[in-house]
């Protein structure tokens, strides 16, 4: 129970400070945020309509006070640019994002966990040196070149998936799995490359493990070691691998989803920060700070799970 | 291990490929009755008295109309109103409406929508004006139910020019979250970071203006390989593309490059040395080869211009300005000797870094201007304080920048007029004022159109900036999709559109 208390204590003082300092950073940044929001054509009367609306007027103090006043009412703000509150405008983005993150994190798993096993347990070089090479290579392409290398192939050659927009879930689920897979496989070849990695020393170090010995010399087959013994010893970094990459999804791929016209998280950040849209810039990073300290959490749980010897204390 | 991962991709591509509900294959969904486009950034706002943005409008424009429209060469032509008088003091405009026009919504079109948008624009009704545009207007009669008088407190030949802005539904408070308006297509939704959608409206009072295509599906799409990847694959039937990807896309798409009236200039600081001695501008602007500006920075595609004005704005385009200043380093050298800089001089190109044609610009001006001794130092910075300094405070030497295209020539040209809150050149000419002030009062066409020819010359004679070019807007369509009409504003005509088999 102190665990939670003390988690939930440090989440506030870092959503604080978080705010806080994106605060501090649109309170020094140069220009007029009216002149910037309207651009150079702006008409005298707009100008102060907007500056009005945007509490320009109010001390910088007051208007931090009376933002962090509405946050304890759930009231994040309403978007300059949207014109709707901001959070049910990160809400909309979450649905897009929460799911190519799932997409991804699925294939990540599926692609990384097995190649990684097999890389681990065929130390032979006809098998090992072509998997390096190409793990080393979807590592070190960036993900945005992956995903125009993609869509070149699957929509322009092949003309199999669509490579614009996103189709909700309502609308069924195979059209909208279609609509993400190029997407997260972009994403997925690059994180389950870094998997694959994590996967291959991990398991190679339980195998040289005195227990493997042991299960050996007892006469248990290659496979039961592996999967009853060895794979779950080696999971904690995996685990910890995995949270790191989730958290940094849901935190909005702002280049896959440009690439991809996505309308997630990381559409907004750009859209937001391109339009200085600082009520909805504040509520996406107290969204990501949000993101990253539940990421942490749930790992941590994970881990008590695989391995009881790690307590939450 | 390998062969279930073999099996475990095949069976998702399979799955994922494998034709799911109605069968669609993105190569083969396009409905001739379908045109699916681009927008390159988020709308600002659906209101039409709220936004601002020019990207905006291009859509917004087929949904909302206003009392005059525009046509490919920048005239006005009737609108909703079918005629209109201006009084010989140009202080009352009389407008005759048209008749049998209903909104989207379903209600008739009369004076009182008219009366209800103006009393919102001029803060006749509300106590405070939407725009300076408006806020002149003194009185909005409506003698009857398709006529209405608008009068003014001082005469403004621009005003004619103002009233193409949207005229909504009286009474009607909703237009930022479901535009109505008169256009030839309805909005039907618009999903933030996705799409704006727009069906035809099949009650248009206009049949040479109605649209042909049923539904238009306005993508907003900000990166340009993704743009040129979804046209390839047949994902997007018409789009903006820059001028390299033109040239890919070349062949398998019609490629139209037109104008855009935008002006793109190499600002100079007219108040401060050595940009106060004409000699110096002058020089510059024989030292600048603004050919190699259009094929660099701008791959060719944009059209050179003399002086503030765009070629696009037809009958006010003053054509003796072109090549007033051929390329010639030989005479600028002269003339900067003349002016006692024989040795050069140094000085800073303050560019705003997000918009890296005018940096690149910057960066060929600092090149040809080494060519005659003069040594350019550039400094990006950020936009929000470009603004701040550049554009409000006017605190700089010299400056890359575009000025977005207006309209009416008077719109365009006060930006020098010497007491003009934003003339950030601070050019001062008590003649240029003068004229100006002259034509924004004078009410017959011609000699309003000679006098502002007169100011074009004399900014070009002036030489108050080095003019460049205004960059092109580049538009791929599908070679069967017809109809697309170029304008001196960025609009995106769509109910000019069509697909050559429908109508053969």
């Amino acid at each position: 129970m102190r665990y939670y208390l003390r988690k939930l204590i440090g989440l506030l003082i870092t959503l604080i400070l978080v705010s806080l300092l994106t605060f501090l950073v649109f309170q020094v940044l140069p220009g007029d945020p009216a002149l910037i929001i309207l651009g150079p054509d702006a008409d005298a009367y707009q100008l102060e309509a907007l500056r009005a609306s945007l509490n320009l007027d109010m001390s910088p103090l007051m208007r931090y006070l009376s933002w962090v006043r509405g946050l304890f009412s759930g009231d994040l703000g309403t978007s300059i640019r949207y014109g709707q509150s901001v959070s049910s405008l990160i809400g909309e983005g979450l649905k897009v994002t929460s799911l190519l993150a799932l997409y991804s994190m699925i294939l990540t798993v599926l692609i990384g966990i097995p190649v990684g096993l097999f890389l681990a347990s065929h130390s032979r070089k006809k098998y090992s040196i072509p998997l390096s090479v190409l793990s080393q290579i979807s590592l070190s392409v960036p993900s945005f070149c992956m995903g125009i290398f993609l869509i070149s192939i699957f929509s322009v050659r092949l003309g199999l998936l669509p490579s614009v927009g996103y189709t909700p879930l309502s609308e069924g689920f195979f059209k909208s799995f279609k609509s993400l897979l190029l997407p997260s496989l972009s994403v997925a070849i690059g994180s389950s490359a870094i998997l694959i990695r994590y996967v291959r020393v991990s398991v190679l170090k339980e195998n040289g493990r005195d227990y493997v010995r042991t299960a050996r010399s007892k006469g248990l087959t290659r496979f039961r070691i592996m999967y009853a013994h060895v794979l779950k010893n080696s999971l904690i970094p995996v685990i910890t691998i995995l949270g790191i990459l989730t958290a940094d999804i849901l935190g909005g791929s702002i280049i896959i989803e440009n690439i991809f016209t996505l309308p997630g998280i990381g559409r907004l950040i750009t859209v937001s920060i391109s339009s200085r849209d600082l009520p909805l810039i504040q509520g996406l990073v107290l969204y990501l700070a949000l993101i990253v300290v539940i990421c942490n959490f749930v790992v941590d749980l994970i881990y008590s799970l695989v391995d009881p010897r790690i307590r939450l204390r | 291990m390998k062969k279930v991962l073999i099996f475990l991709f095949t069976v998702l591509l399979a799955v994922s490929c494998s034709k799911s509900d109605g069968g669609e294959s993105p190569s083969s969904y396009v409905q001739p009755s379908l045109v699916r486009l681009t927008m390159p950034s988020e709308p600002d706002s659906l209101d039409p008295y709220i936004s601002t943005a020019s990207d905006t409008e291009a859509v917004m424009h087929n949904v909302y109309e206003g009392l005059v429209l525009f046509n490919e060469d920048g005239e006005i032509v009737p609108g909703l109103a079918e005629s209109w008088q201006i009084s010989d003091d140009g202080l009352e405009y009389t407008f005759h409406l048209r008749e049998g026009v209903t909104f989207h919504n379903g209600k008739h079109f009369c004076s009182e929508d008219v009366a209800y948008s103006y009393g919102l624009l001029s803060g006749l009704t509300t106590g405070s004006s939407l725009s300076s545009r408006f806020s002149t207007i003194t009185e909005i009669d409506t003698p009857d139910d398709y006529t209405v008088i608008i009068r003014l407190a001082s005469a403004n030949a621009a005003f004619l020019e103002a009233t193409r802005i949207a005229i909504i539904p009286s009474g009607y408070r909703e237009c930022a979250t479901s535009p109505v308006g008169t256009g030839p297509y309805k909005f039907i939704e618009y999903v933030p970071g996705q799409r704006i959608v727009l069906e035809r409206n099949d009650l248009y009072y206009d049949s040479s203006r109605a649209g042909r295509i049923e539904r238009a599906e306005v993508y907003i799409m900000t990166d340009e390989s993704a743009i040129v990847t979804a046209l390839q694959s047949g994902q997007l039937d018409m789009a903006q593309v820059t001028g390299m990807d033109a040239e890919i896309l070349e062949g398998k798409f019609t490629i139209h490059s037109n104008p855009q009236n935008m002006v793109c200039l190499f600002a100079l600081n007219n108040a401060v040395p050595p940009f106060n001695d004409i000699r110096v501008r002058q020089a510059m602007n024989y030292a600048v080869n603004k050919e190699n500006i259009i094929n660099g920075a701008f791959d060719g595609y944009a059209t050179r211009l003399d002086s503030n004005f765009s070629p696009v704005m037809g009958l006010y385009y003053n054509s003796d300005v072109e090549n007033y200043y051929p390329y010639d380093p030989v005479k600028a050298k002269e003339l900067l000797a003349e002016a006692g800089y024989e040795r050069g001089f140094s000085f800073t190109i303050t560019v705003p870094a997000n918009y890296q044609q005018h940096v690149n610009t910057a960066q060929i001006i600092a090149e040809d201007l080494k060519a005659v001794g003069i040594d350019a130092r550039l400094q990006l910075v950020e936009w929000g304080a470009w603004l701040e300094d550049v554009y409000t405070n006017g605190n700089y030497e010299t400056t890359v920048v575009g000025l977005t295209g207006k309209l009416d020539p008077y719109e365009i040209l006060v930006r020098f007029v010497s007491d003009y809150s934003r003339n950030f050149f601070h050019y001062d000419n008590s003649e240029f004022d003068r004229l100006i002030k002259e034509a924004m009062v004078e009410s017959d066409e011609s000699e309003r159109i000679r006098l502002y020819k007169d100011c074009q010359m004399i900014l070009t004679e002036d030489a108050v900036c080095v003019w460049t070019c205004d960059p092109n807007l580049v538009i791929a369509t599908r070679k069967d999709l017809k109809g697309y009409k170029a304008y001196p504003l960025t609009f995106t005509d769509i109910s000019s559109l069509y697909y050559e088999e429908e109508t053969s």
